[in-house]
């Protein structure tokens, strides 16, 4: 059953009638099913941060719909799209967007709080997304105070606390070294695997890329290619989106452009 | 791009963050001009009007408070500017701009401001000069109105006088623009905050300050007020400092320990965020609630004392009373006297003309006048007014008093009493007090004394004309208002008549034009500060708006809505708006009831006047909020919305 369905979508920026128009995204289709761990990625200009811009209801695209769970954003304003975005969707950005006047506890708890969860039942959620991300014991750190692998883990744990329909992540390792890049990582793969949460990831880094089950590859603003993890095992997989990317081609150092 | 071009840009985009000071510093040049252009005109400087000399002198000492005042929000202000903009500067010293460019940037920007505020205040000034004028004449309430000329000479002096300040702290301000210092603040963006911590013991010592500087003043006798007035404002300013220093993070602390509440939609934003907003901005809160409190106690005095002349009657008991010369003609004057006052429009209630002898009574320090009136004469009176009669044996005398026990302490009932009639002694037993308000009050006579006829008709005759009087004086029932009746009747006094003169109406008259005086005085004082006070709070806002719009950005995307940003902006906003103001409240209640005590006046009377002064202050600072959240958010709109 799919949790987000994208038909046809096309988004072009610039005035139509000045001719300089851009076409961002060219009728693009994507369809995410429950419990999908989804890579999306494509070279600069590519139009992935449009789509996730569009999937996250931040931008709207100027033709074709989007779905998910069943509900259409696009025809829900100001604080039914604000309650639509507390519920259903899951943000971890590049930047982490952590609130520095906030502890880790205090930042996990805060889309519940948002939401009118009652204070114990916010503690025990805490707890137990922090046990999931293996962050339970720097819970009362103040965001400045741990590293950038527990930053990100922390708004993961902020993103999947009211438990999302769908996560999506956008290049959620551009920030971080390796290693901090492999635990964030495998915290997204843990979730997918043992909880069933649905993940979409956009990413340049093929390293990223290598954790999903299906990677989409894009280019200027239409689907390239689409690739199977199936039974590889991640090395493999990860060749596999190498040879991938090397057929698409294009600019890949877009880590700046990537920010949304 | 030139720089005085790049220094217009950056005011314009950064209008908003300018509004505060602009306005403030507009208001203040406004008052400079008013007072100066006041003090120019030429009836005032050639002292052709009457009681206008005053009112200059007093304006000259508001115009030095004005510009001090200025000075030193400039300063501040100002040096707030250039903080607020060093990573700017830093981006701009990194691309090779020099110390002299960047300090003739940041100089043309504040000239520009300066030079903007001066002009719109002296236009503003200008419109209203005239309105000015016109009121004061209204208070003065003089026989001929005060001319409004539109001169040059003000308007130059007060734009000289702000160029001056805007020049000077310009030039001061740019003096600590370190290019090297200013380039390390680019390479380490914002450092996060380490969360305020409080100590419980400061905490309490606060509220302890508070405590006792409240029960001291609370309890302070009347000549207690003086002394105590500096040891307990002082013990209470350190206590309101710890408060907002200390006392705002354990509250807030408090708050987010209590889950059921901080747990609760925004409140886990609003209350972290506060934390650090308090923190910081406590000494400049501190400062506005003292200055505040001082202003509306000093607000509150003022609007008693408008609303004393009201109290007129206990030492003006008749309305007009004198005395006149013992001479056949007398009582013509007095006749004709009171039918001019009638005539003019006063509805004289009850009259007495009476023939007195004039008396001095040997008191501690100093003998006090008094008169002696005939026992025939007040009963006619009292009969005509239903007053209480009197009956006086021979030799005795009947005091005449307005409140039983009051007036002066010349004896019991009972007693003998000896008073001097030029060196005459003359002795009498008191034989009582009757309640009348047949007095004549002080400066004419601070006791009147009822003889028996046999008694008076002796000493009139026996005493010399110096010594003796016809003693006039009349109730007035609107005698609020009975001014140019009184005019016109005191034509009716010969001219060469030395009469001792005292007359409620007079002093009603006076002491209400120069309340009124102190009270506008007052009000464009404290209108000034409470404007100040504003912008400094509005421009702490802009100063973190940046990374205010980064925070409410992310919020949005995670599901929070506009109405629910806006309403903590709101939140945060009132809460550095009116904490100031809530202790300020506080401490000017209690000041207040310590002045109540040197008043006659009952505290809860005295307080209905500070809670008047407060609610215009609250309303002027509830508009400023307002227009201060409407333009922060608006700011914000564009990229959170």
């Amino acid at each position: 059953m799919p949790v987000l369905t994208a038909r046809a979508l096309t988004k072009i920026y610039g005035s139509p009638k000045g001719g300089a128009a851009t076409h961002a995204l060219n009728g693009l289709s994507l369809e995410v099913d429950a419990g999908e761990f989804v890579g999306v990625m494509g070279p600069s200009g590519s139009g992935k941060t449009t789509l996730l811009n569009i999937l996250a209801t931040i931008d709207a695209p100027t033709s074709g719909s989007v779905e998910i769970n069943g509900i259409s954003p696009m025809k829900l304003h100001g604080s039914e799209l604000a309650r639509f975005r507390r519920r259903q969707l899951g943000f971890v950005f590049q930047d982490f967007n952590l609130l520095n006047t906030l502890s880790v506890r205090e930042n996990i708890a805060l889309p519940l709080a948002l939401d009118n969860v009652p204070p114990r039942e916010i503690h025990y959620r805490v707890l137990e997304v922090a046990g999931r991300l293996g962050i339970t014991s720097i819970l009362d750190k103040r965001t400045y105070e741990i590293s950038g692998g527990e930053q990100q883990r922390t708004a993961i744990g902020r993103a999947i606390a009211p438990r999302p329909a769908i996560l999506l992540a956008d290049e959620p390792t551009g920030n971080l070294d390796s290693k901090s890049s492999y635990h964030v990582m495998q915290a997204f793969k843990d979730l997918n695997e043992k909880d069933g949460a649905t993940i979409l990831v956009v990413t340049h880094d093929p390293f990223v890329a290598s954790f999903c089950q299906r990677v989409i590859f894009i280019r200027d603003g239409k689907l390239f290619s689409e690739l199977w993890r199936g039974a590889d095992g991640r090395q493999a997989f990860f060749q596999r989106v190498l040879d991938s990317l090397s057929l698409l081609g294009g600019e890949f150092s877009d880590v700046a452009s990537a920010r949304s | 791009m030139t720089l005085l071009r790049l220094a217009a840009r950056n005011v314009r985009v950064n209008h908003r963050t300018y509004f505060g000071f602009l306005a403030s510093s507009m208001f203040a040049v406004v008052v400079f001009y008013l007072f100066a252009a006041f003090r120019a005109l030429p009836d005032v400087a050639a002292g052709r009007y009457a009681g206008a000399e005053a009112i200059a002198k007093g304006f000259e000492v508001c115009q030095y408070l004005i510009v001090a005042f200025s000075v030193f929000f400039t300063l501040y202000s100002n040096s707030a500017f250039v903080k607020s903009r060093k990573r700017e500067l830093g981006v701009l010293a990194l691309l090779g701009a020099e110390r002299r460019q960047l300090s003739l940037l940041l100089f043309g920007e504040s000239m520009l401001v300066g030079i903007t505020s001066i002009t719109a205040g002296l236009g503003l000034g200008a419109l209203f000069a005239r309105l000015f004028v016109m009121a004061i004449d209204r208070i003065l309430a003089s026989p001929e109105p005060l001319r409004f000329v539109v001169q040059v000479q003000p308007m130059v002096t007060t734009a000289l006088a702000y160029l001056g300040i805007f020049t000077a702290v310009s030039v001061v301000n740019i003096m600590p623009v370190n290019v090297d210092q200013v380039i390390q603040l680019v390479k380490a963006p914002h450092k996060p905050k380490t969360p305020p911590t409080y100590s419980r013991l400061a905490v309490a010592f606060g509220i302890a300050c508070i405590a006792a500087g409240y029960i001291v003043a609370w309890n302070l006798p009347p000549i207690g007020v003086v002394l105590g007035f500096l040891p307990v404002t002082a013990v209470v300013c350190v206590g309101t400092h710890i408060l907002f220093t200390q006392g705002s993070v354990a509250v807030l602390r408090s708050l987010q320990r209590r889950k059921s509440i901080y747990y609760r939609r925004t409140n886990l934003l609003t209350i972290a965020d506060l934390v650090f907003k308090m923190k910081d901005n406590a000494r400049i809160l501190a400062q506005v609630a003292i200055l505040s409190a001082v202003v509306l106690t000093a607000s509150g005095v003022v609007y008693t004392l408008v609303g004393m002349p009201d109290n007129l009657t206990a030492s003006h008991v008749r309305a007009i009373s004198f005395l006149l010369p013992a001479e056949e003609q007398a009582e013509q004057v007095a006749a004709e006297f009171q039918a001019r006052l009638a005539q003019a429009g006063a509805d004289v209630v009850d009259s007495a003309t009476m023939r007195a002898v004039r008396v001095l009574i040997p008191a501690v320090s100093k003998d006090q006048p008094g008169i002696v009136v005939r026992e025939s004469d007040y009963n006619r009176w009292a009969r005509q007014t239903g007053k209480p009669e009197v009956a006086v044996g021979y030799g005795d005398v009947v005091r005449a008093m307005v409140n039983p026990g009051g007036d002066l302490g010349i004896g019991k009932a009972g007693a003998a009493i000896v008073v001097k009639a030029g060196d005459i002694d003359l002795s009498f037993m008191l034989a009582g007090a009757v309640d009348t308000t047949l007095i004549a009050g002080y400066q004419v006579a601070r006791f009147t004394l009822i003889c028996d006829d046999q008694r008076f008709d002796e000493l009139v005759r026996s005493l010399p004309a110096s010594q003796q009087g016809v003693w006039f004086s009349c109730e007035v029932s609107n005698w609020k208002g009975a001014v140019r009746a009184e005019q016109v009747a005191m034509r009716a006094i010969p001219a060469d008549y030395e009469a001792p003169y005292l007359s409620r109406i007079q002093a009603y008259t006076r002491m209400r034009g120069s309340m009124q005086m102190a009270m506008l005085i007052a009000m464009f004082i404290a209108f000034l500060f409470f404007l100040a006070a504003g912008s400094m709070l509005y421009f702490r806002f802009f100063l973190e708006i940046q990374e205010d719009q980064a925070r409410y950005v992310a919020l949005r995307r995670m599901g929070l809505s506009w109405a629910e940003i806006k309403q903590m902006v709101t939140q945060e906003m009132a809460v550095l708006f009116f904490t100031p103001w809530t202790a300020a409240f506080a401490h000017q209640m209690v000041a207040l009831r310590a002045y109540s005590t040197m008043t006659p006046m009952m505290p809860l009377e005295v307080w209905k006047y500070g809670v008047a002064a407060a609610g215009i202050f609250l309303t002027l600072q509830t508009v400023y909020f307002l227009l201060a959240r409407a333009a922060y958010l608006e700011e914000l709109a564009p990229a959170v919305r």
